[in-house]
């Protein structure tokens, strides 16, 4: 091979080759960024369009069906959800993962345009919605005051979100919770009676009188003055002063009728963190950009910000998503140097020379390097998967140098020259070699073809391990040669600690070796006992351990946050919640230690809030973030303290649903999985029945911690129903007579109160006394044309009703879906089957269908994707194997490691009581790689022996004898290499330990039981194909 | 005038061609990759999957002072390394064009 040569030829020119890789892998490193997954385009798109005055089932008949029935045709479509409720519909469009969303958007509303002239009179136009991850806040802040809580939101406003947007990367910075300042004019509706007065006439006659008007120019003498009129406002008191009619002649101000109160706007949010009113800020990021980097470039900024603000507010962080993502970086960056320096100490051992050491492990830090030019190239992040990658490609990169460094030890041991021990030693096993990579490269580089959310995820790994199988593989072939022809000796001189520790190493590498050879010596002489042990071993496993192994989606991390969401009915006063939210906050705060930050929020978001408004909200709910920290720094995990929240939070009776996340609801591998049974029918009460009792049956079973219905109550509320012949002889309409109500009830604003350069809402409504009861309502007074009032109970009548609830649809059709989180220590399994049981003994009415997706139905698409792959990846593997051997017998041998591997694995996650999910997968793919390894090497070296003239028998025995050392070696390398992985205790270990575990049990037994099932079924086949050329020959 | 034929393991390369360069040997011809098996012990050298070494050959016309000193350094070459092997033969040389 004459790249091998001209590689030791030029030693100057191979080194800096490699060094460029380094120093280009070491700049990659540097500009790549971190995150906890890899980087995925959203897949949601959100079409929301409103129908005012229809209900919810109005809204679903005239306007939801319509939108679905067309956008259902949409490319790539693979779930459609919709809400219906009043006066909006809102349809969710799922695609499959890895659709080009904006094409799929472009076809959306191509679809929209089509329909949007059969859509009824005044509904609005249809918008189209991008819906990403992106969305969820990246941080939380929290800003607490003393006396400057009054105008903490605008100078937040001022000081921090302002200059915070800014930042490259941050989208949108909001504020909730922080009092807003409102000048409220509150009018006693007694009072305007007796002058005749209405809220509008205030507030118009107040916005004419607040105002600043510009004059023009004069000219006087050689000079021109512009001229003002300066009608604003200096004081909210001067409000008073304001005549707003004539009664008999005499003046009213608006003293005679209302008072003025310079405070908080009635309604609004209120946050609280650790007990004190606070503002709670939320920043989310651009699309694309980075969380970690933006969350680094706002910390940066921060103390800065802090000190522009008066002494008495204080920034905490509430949650800081950055936080758990370097915490587990960090435990992974940990794991791969352990795995290093284990690799590095086992080829020590095996080989007992330090300059064969150096030279075999200068392949890792080369292709690991290598392979994060890839991630920069293609904007990749350093993530758990990538950086996985990176880990159990450690143990592997070193196989290639182990062979060709022995074979080139060999040929020096002999007296050649070391140029030319260099060059033929690789030569000799190049093909080998390169075989060898092209198995793994069969494997990994499936993986890169995978779609939807497992190819999110495995495609990352399956170009990094087939990059870094490249890279080290072309090292072997040429660095490794022309670094053995440069450093390595003939015939070491070893000193007396060599003699110490490393000759009983051999002596006792030289006994297992022999043992060995014995034993395949047993094992070629009874075929049929051992291949029927193996037969037993692998039924007895398959039959009664794999069905108890579980299965799940992703391993739940813990990240130190925990959310709920806390509703009372619907319609509980805000003053109410507030002291809900208080109580449980104590009992919490005094109950839970590892409690780090608590916020929570309630109340009605204003309707100017875009980020507030958008996530449910109302006076009846209460949201709660909690930071715990580091999961290292705590006895407890996250989901031991989200039981004794729900434990605690089940003490209140008034709260109607509850919802606590662990991992604070940050997407995939944070928080529990959960089942979700959907039950499909149009009734309402028949499905509302079917859905409590599976729900009270689900809460009653051990696998669920927390199961919630997804549809909500009735609404309470008052009408107010006119009568129109009444409003006819009053001379008034309905939309004036509403225009009054309303104005009375919440307030006509048309002016700003100006101080500072800021703009403070003055809203004029009844004061609060009379805004109380029903009756208050009827008391409301209207103005016809004359002029005449009217009260609004002469024309009409305040109703109590139900508003009926959102009502929900997938794929066409009613459903209500009941919600389990699955308990910790129960698998996503154990809670299918938990709910598979549960469905089984209930009588469902024929009419409903119920159906168990969730999680359970990502998990299994993933599944059925991978299993295919596997099958893929299988028979490419035995085709390169074949074309390798150039028969077919033989690898068909060899892939008897691959159902041992399966042993291996299910015994390793039954022992451990590990559930296989994604993580395992990937184990199980890669394991199709590793495991062929030694039965190539065994096989192969078998074939030679047979070649060389002994039979069969002899051939096996002398090839165990032989490679047994350079297959011990490989294997330790890559099994020790994931022992790390395997019982990984940093933070985010629990993603990747399934990952190892797998690995190490997998190979391990399969190579226990291929060293001698391999050889004994190749002995079977072979003196089969003996005797037949025996006879033929005979003939 | 001799004729010296030389066949030895591939991994001597350059060292025979030198050998004869010292010695003042300027012309020879040399065959790359070349198989065979000794007659008594060593492995063959087939270049396949069972035996992958090779073997080079050299043929040179030599003048007959040369030749001891030539196969004395040839020999002591194969003694040096013997798990290679090197094998020289000689003959004479009727006519040269």
């Amino acid at each position: 091979m004459s790249v091998i040569r001209t590689a030791v030829k030029n030693p100057v020119t191979t080194a800096l080759i490699f060094i460029a890789c380094m120093i280009f892998g070491i700049f990659s490193l540097v500009k790549t960024s971190i995150a906890l997954f890899p980087d995925f385009d959203s897949n949601v798109i959100m079409v929301m369009s409103s129908y005012q005055g229809a209900n919810a089932e109005d809204i679903e008949q005239n306007l939801t069906k319509v939108l679905e029935n067309t956008l259902n045709g949409v490319e790539h479509l693979k779930k459609l959800n919709t809400q219906s409720k009043e006066n909006i519909s809102i349809l969710t469009l799922e695609f499959e993962y890895g659709t080009d969303i904006d094409a799929a958007t472009n076809d959306v509303r191509d679809k929209l345009d089509m329909v949007n002239s059969v859509l009824p009179d005044g509904v609005s136009q249809p918008v189209i919605f991008k819906f990403s991850a992106d969305l969820m806040p990246i941080l939380f802040l929290s800003a607490t005051a003393d006396e400057s809580l009054p105008g903490l939101e605008k100078m937040l406003d001022d000081k921090l979100a302002t200059p915070l947007a800014r930042v490259p990367g941050v989208g949108t910075v909001s504020i909730i919770g922080a009092p807003t300042r409102e000048i409220q004019v509150l009018c006693d509706p007694n009072k305007l009676a007796a002058y005749n007065l209405s809220v509008s006439n205030i507030s118009s006659v107040i916005g004419a009188e607040n105002r600043n008007l510009p004059s023009g120019n004069i000219d006087v003498g050689s000079e021109t003055f512009s001229l003002r009129v300066e009608g604003e406002l200096d004081d909210p008191s001067e409000l008073l002063d304001i005549v707003i009619g004539a009664f008999n002649g005499n003046p009213v101000y608006l003293r005679d009728v209302a008072t003025i109160f310079d405070g908080p706007e009635e309604r609004q949010q209120e946050s609280y963190t650790n007990g004190t009113r606070a503002a709670r800020i939320s920043i989310q990021k651009q699309t694309g950009a980075n969380a970690v980097d933006v969350i680094n470039k706002i910390k940066a900024m921060l103390p800065e910000i802090e000190a522009s603000l008066p002494d008495d507010v204080k920034i905490t962080t509430i949650v800081d998503t950055s936080d758990n993502i370097i915490n587990s970086i960090n435990s992974l960056l940990e794991t791969i140097l352990i795995t290093f320096l284990v690799v590095m100490l086992v080829v020590f051992v095996f080989l007992g020379s330090w300059r064969s050491t150096i030279i075999i492990i200068l392949s890792i830090p080369i292709a690991l390097l290598a392979s994060l030019v890839y991630l920069y190239a293609t904007g990749n992040t350093l993530n758990i998967i990538s950086m996985s990658a990176l880990s159990l490609a450690i143990g592997m990169v070193v196989d290639d140098a182990i062979v060709v460094l022995e074979n080139v030890t060999t040929h020096l041991q002999r007296g050649e020259k070391a140029v030319e021990a260099a060059v033929h030693g690789t030569s000799e096993v190049g093909i080998s070699v390169i075989a060898s990579t092209l198995t793994m490269l069969c494997v990994f580089l499936p993986l890169t073809l995978l779609n939807g959310m497992a190819g999110i995820l495995f495609r990352q790994l399956g170009w990094i391990v087939s990059i870094i199988m490249i890279v080290s593989t072309t090292a072997a072939l040429t660095l490794v040669p022309m670094l053995c022809s440069k450093f390595l000796q003939a015939k070491p001189k070893h000193g007396k600690v060599y003699k110490v520790i490393f000759e009983p190493i051999n002596r006792g590498l030289d006994k297992i070796s022999r043992g060995y050879a014995h034993v395949i010596h047993w094992a070629t002489k009874r075929r049929k006992t051992v291949i029927f042990i193996a037969l037993g071993i692998f039924a007895a496993v398959m039959l009664f351990i794999a069905p108890h192994v579980k299965t799940e989606l992703m391993p739940s991390s813990d990240n130190g946050r925990l959310s709920a969401t806390l509703e009372m009915p619907r319609g509980t006063a805000q003053a109410v919640t507030a002291q809900v939210a208080k109580n449980i906050y104590e009992e919490m705060a005094a109950n839970i230690p590892e409690i780090k930050v608590l916020n929570y929020s309630f109340g009605q978001a204003d309707s100017d809030n875009t980020f507030a408004s958008m996530q449910s909200n109302g006076t009846h709910l209460i949201s709660m973030n909690v930071n715990l920290g580091s999961p290292t720094k705590r006895e407890r995990s996250t989901a031991e303290i989200a039981d004794q929240v729900r434990e605690i939070i089940s003490h209140y009776p008034e709260l109607r649903r509850v919802v606590v996340t662990e991992g604070g609801g940050m997407g995939m591998g944070s928080g529990a999985s959960s089942v979700a049974v959907e039950i499909y029918g149009y009734s309402f009460e028949e499905t509302d029945a079917l859905a409590n009792s599976l729900m009270n049956r689900m809460k009653a079973d051990p696998a669920y911690s927390q199961v919630t219905l997804s549809r909500d109550e009735y609404t309470p509320e008052y009408q107010v129903v006119f009568d129109r012949t009444k409003l006819a002889l009053n001379g008034l309409t309905s939309s004036t007579a509403g225009a009054a109500f309303s104005a009375a009830m919440s307030g006509s604003v048309t002016s700003y109160y100006r101080e500072d350069g800021e703009e403070y809402k003055i809203r004029v409504r009844y004061a609060p006394e009379f805004r109380q009861s029903p009756e208050d309502l009827g008391n409301t007074i209207v103005y016809n044309a004359k002029g005449a009032p009217v009260r609004l109970k002469e024309i009409g009548t305040v109703v109590e009703t139900q508003v009926p609830p959102t009502i929900e649809r997938k794929d066409r059709e009613r459903l209500i879906t009941v919600k389990g989180v699955v308990a910790r220590g129960a698998a996503l399994s154990d809670a299918v089957e938990a709910a598979d049981r549960i469905i089984k003994d209930t009588d469902i009415p024929p009419a409903l269908s119920v159906v168990i997706a969730g999680d359970y139905e990502d998990q299994q698409d993933m599944f059925s994707d991978l299993i295919l792959l596997m099958i893929l990846i299988v028979i490419l593997v035995y085709m390169v194997m074949a074309s390798q051997f150039e028969s077919f017998m033989s690898p068909f041998v060899i892939m008897f490691s691959v159902p041992f591997a399966l042993v291996g694995v299910f015994l390793g996650l039954w022992v451990n009581n590990t559930p296989m999910g994604m993580m395992g997968m990937i184990g199980l793919i890669i394991l199709l790689g590793i495991v062929v390894k030694n039965g190539i090497v065994l096989i192969d070296y078998t074939i030679l022996c047979r070649e060389r003239g002994m039979n069969a028998r002899d051939a096996s025995v002398t090839a165990a004898k032989s490679r047994l050392r350079p297959i011990l070696m490989t294997t330790l390398t890559t099994v020790l290499g994931m022992v790390p992985m395997a019982i990984g205790q940093g933070e985010g270990a629990e993603l990747w330990r399934p990952l190892g575990m797998v690995v190490c049990w997998g190979l391990t037994f399969s190579t226990l039981i291929t060293l001698v099932l391999i050889p004994t079924i190749y002995c079977s086949f072979a003196t089969r194909q003996e005797r037949k050329a025996k006879a033929l020959k005979a003939k | 005038m001799k004729a010296l034929f030389i066949t030895y393991n591939q991994a001597y390369n350059e060292e025979i061609v030198e050998v004869l360069a010292r010695a003042g040997q300027r012309g020879y011809t040399r065959w790359q990759d070349v198989q065979g098996k000794g007659s008594f012990n060593g492995f063959p050298r087939m270049g396949s999957h069972a035996w992958p070494e090779l073997n080079q050959a050299v043929f040179a016309a030599v003048k007959d002072e040369k030749i001891d000193a030539i196969l004395a350094e040839l020999k002591r070459c194969d003694e040096q390394s013997p798990e290679l092997g090197l094998k020289a033969f000689v003959w004479n040389i009727e006519t040269i064009y």
